[in-house]
């Protein structure tokens, strides 16, 4: 199966979790997802979430598809999660 | 306390003591007073019989007559008080006898002639005196054919000295008692008396005074022996209290600042006129605190339930390999983001019975710390190999490092080091890391780096039991 994500006809390389990430945030767009729902439902893990895991991961996809781009899609909600917006 | 006398070791023991003097005592005066007694009769019994021969000798030489002179003659040398004879035909017809006025109420007994006639053996008896009640023995014997001897000898000296002995006995036993009683119970006293010692310190002994200890006497007996182990004992009490006043301490101040924040961020709200935005960010800090405390809060659910052994573990076959590799994937961008250098090198194929969710919890927590304990440009590295029993997985770093001293202690529940308090973290994830790790038969370690002069740096070793499951599993 091929996968491939394009922003404004640009090709954008995605390592495998961040795209599965991406596809998580998109399948619940408008909705806030917390950290320990992406830990369980991308990678299938539930742990601690003081640790910055999934930030530093978000903070990759953000660099990939929202960085160069405009509006920006993924939205940071304070104590919740995060949240995808089109 | 004090308890009834009754029940006291000392008094049983010195009744027991008491008890087997007596009777060792007993048995020793009976077995004598036996023996003397047979002795005596046996001397009496030689003299009845001596005397006879005499009388068989005289008859023979002189007949009858001779034994009638000899008789009194005898018995006025002995005391006639003490011996008599009396000399009868078969038919128990007395032809002579000396002086009888003590001995008048002694009759010849019909069948002890009787059974002499038929035996031709001479006969004793034991007889009581009628008259004085005094004992005395008696010999029935042929002297010559048409002849029978009853002689007899008042044994009178015989019971005075028996009497006498049973009164100096009696005494004697008295004494015994009453010394083998005092003696007993002070030598059991002293002998017990190191046991009052430890009672009287475990007495002493409370929740907040665990410092008491007993002196030990120190020469190897079981009272010291008691002793030793006594103060051991409460050298473990005294330390898992204070591990467990430190535990309440540390949890204490955990629970403590988030609620704090939480209380603090409510009453700004509360004083302040803010804006709707001001009021979301307020809420999200809430639950970002009370997420805190959540965590922490079953953490240490999973923990003590593991430790009590209700753990819901879930055991399935797991690849351990690629649940290593892909917790070293999700860690990755972190260590990236402090521009350390991290590596790992994962055997393949690792297959293991275990609960996968348990073991990304103990592993996660395990990376997290070798990354968090890390300075910038620093080296975090993994390692697992398989080997012939087990499984040994290390996760390497060239963090702060840890002193020899704190290898037990961190992993405590809410034990931070000093230096790492102002890292975030709950204190739990160690502590939970080993409680897995032990769930599933292997342990953790910790090794520091030597040799490396710029960092110091911390191994920590996990071993899990490694059985091959392609055997077990084509075994059944």
């Amino acid at each position: 199966m091929k996968r491939q994500v394009k922003r404004d006809a640009r090709i954008i390389e995605l390592q495998p979790l961040e795209f599965s990430l991406l596809e998580y945030l998109l399948r619940n767009r408008e909705r806030v997802v917390s950290k320990t729902m992406i830990m369980e439902h991308v990678w299938d893990y539930n742990f601690d979430p003081m640790t910055n895991v999934v930030e530093a991961r978000i903070c990759r996809l953000r660099d990939k598809i929202d960085k160069d781009f405009e509006p920006k899609l993924i939205h940071t909600v304070r104590g919740a999660g995060y949240i995808l917006k089109i | 306390m004090r308890y009834k006398i009754f029940n006291t070791i000392a008094f049983r023991l010195t009744l027991w003591f008491t008890g087997i003097f007596a009777i060792c005592s007993s048995v020793a005066f009976v077995s004598f007073y036996f023996l003397a007694a047979q002795t005596f009769q046996h001397q009496i019994d030689q003299e009845l019989l001596d005397n006879t021969s005499k009388f068989s000798a005289i008859i023979h030489r002189n007949g009858l007559m001779g034994a009638r002179e000899l008789a009194v003659v005898e018995a006025q040398a002995a005391g006639e008080k003490m011996i008599f004879f009396r000399l009868l035909y078969p038919t128990g017809e007395v032809f002579a006898s000396s002086h009888m006025s003590y001995w008048k109420d002694v009759h010849v007994s019909k069948q002890a002639l009787e059974r002499l006639i038929k035996n031709k053996n001479s006969i004793f008896e034991t007889i009581r005196i009628p008259s004085t009640q005094q004992k005395a023995r008696l010999l029935y014997s042929y002297v010559a054919a048409d002849a029978i001897l009853q002689t007899g000898i008042a044994m009178d000296s015989t019971s005075r000295f028996l009497s006498a002995f049973k009164k100096v006995f009696l005494g004697a036993m008295g004494f015994i008692i009453f010394f083998s009683a005092v003696s007993g119970w002070l030598l059991i006293r002293k002998a017990l008396s190191g046991v009052q010692t430890i009672t009287t310190t475990a007495q002493n002994i409370t929740g907040s005074n665990l410092e008491a200890r007993v002196a030990g006497t120190g020469n190897k007996d079981e009272l010291d022996h008691l002793v030793i182990t006594f103060n051991s004992m409460l050298d473990r009490i005294e330390e898992l209290v204070k591990s467990i006043r430190e535990m309440s301490d540390n949890i204490a101040h955990d629970l403590k600042s988030p609620i704090a924040r939480i209380r603090g961020f409510a009453e700004l709200a509360l004083t302040h006129e803010e804006n709707m935005e001001d009021y979301r960010i307020m809420a999200s800090n809430t639950i970002e605190e009370s997420d805190r405390l959540l965590d922490m809060i079953n953490t240490m659910l999973v923990i003590s339930r593991a430790e009590a052994g209700e753990g819901d573990f879930e055991f399935k076959k797991i690849d351990l390999s690629i649940m290593i590799n892909e917790a070293c994937n999700l860690f990755a961008p972190l260590a990236e983001d402090k521009n350390i250098k991290f590596s790992h090198t994962i055997e393949d194929q690792i297959f293991i019975f275990a609960d996968i969710k348990m073991l990304q919890r103990a592993f996660s927590n395990l990376l997290d710390n070798a990354i968090k304990y890390t300075s910038k440009k620093g080296k975090v590295s993994v390692s697992a190999v398989k080997q012939k029993d087990q499984i040994i997985i290390k996760i390497f770093d060239t963090g702060i490092g840890i002193k020899p001293e704190y290898f037990e202690k961190i992993f405590e529940r809410f034990y931070r080091i000093e230096s790492s308090r102002t890292s975030p973290g709950t204190g739990l994830g160690l502590s939970l890391a080993r409680t897995i790790v032990r769930q599933h038969q292997g342990d953790i370690f910790i090794q520091t780096q030597e040799s490396r002069h710029q960092d110091k740096g911390t191994i920590f070793m996990v071993i899990l039991p490694y059985r091959n499951l392609e055997v077990i599993e084509s075994s059944f």
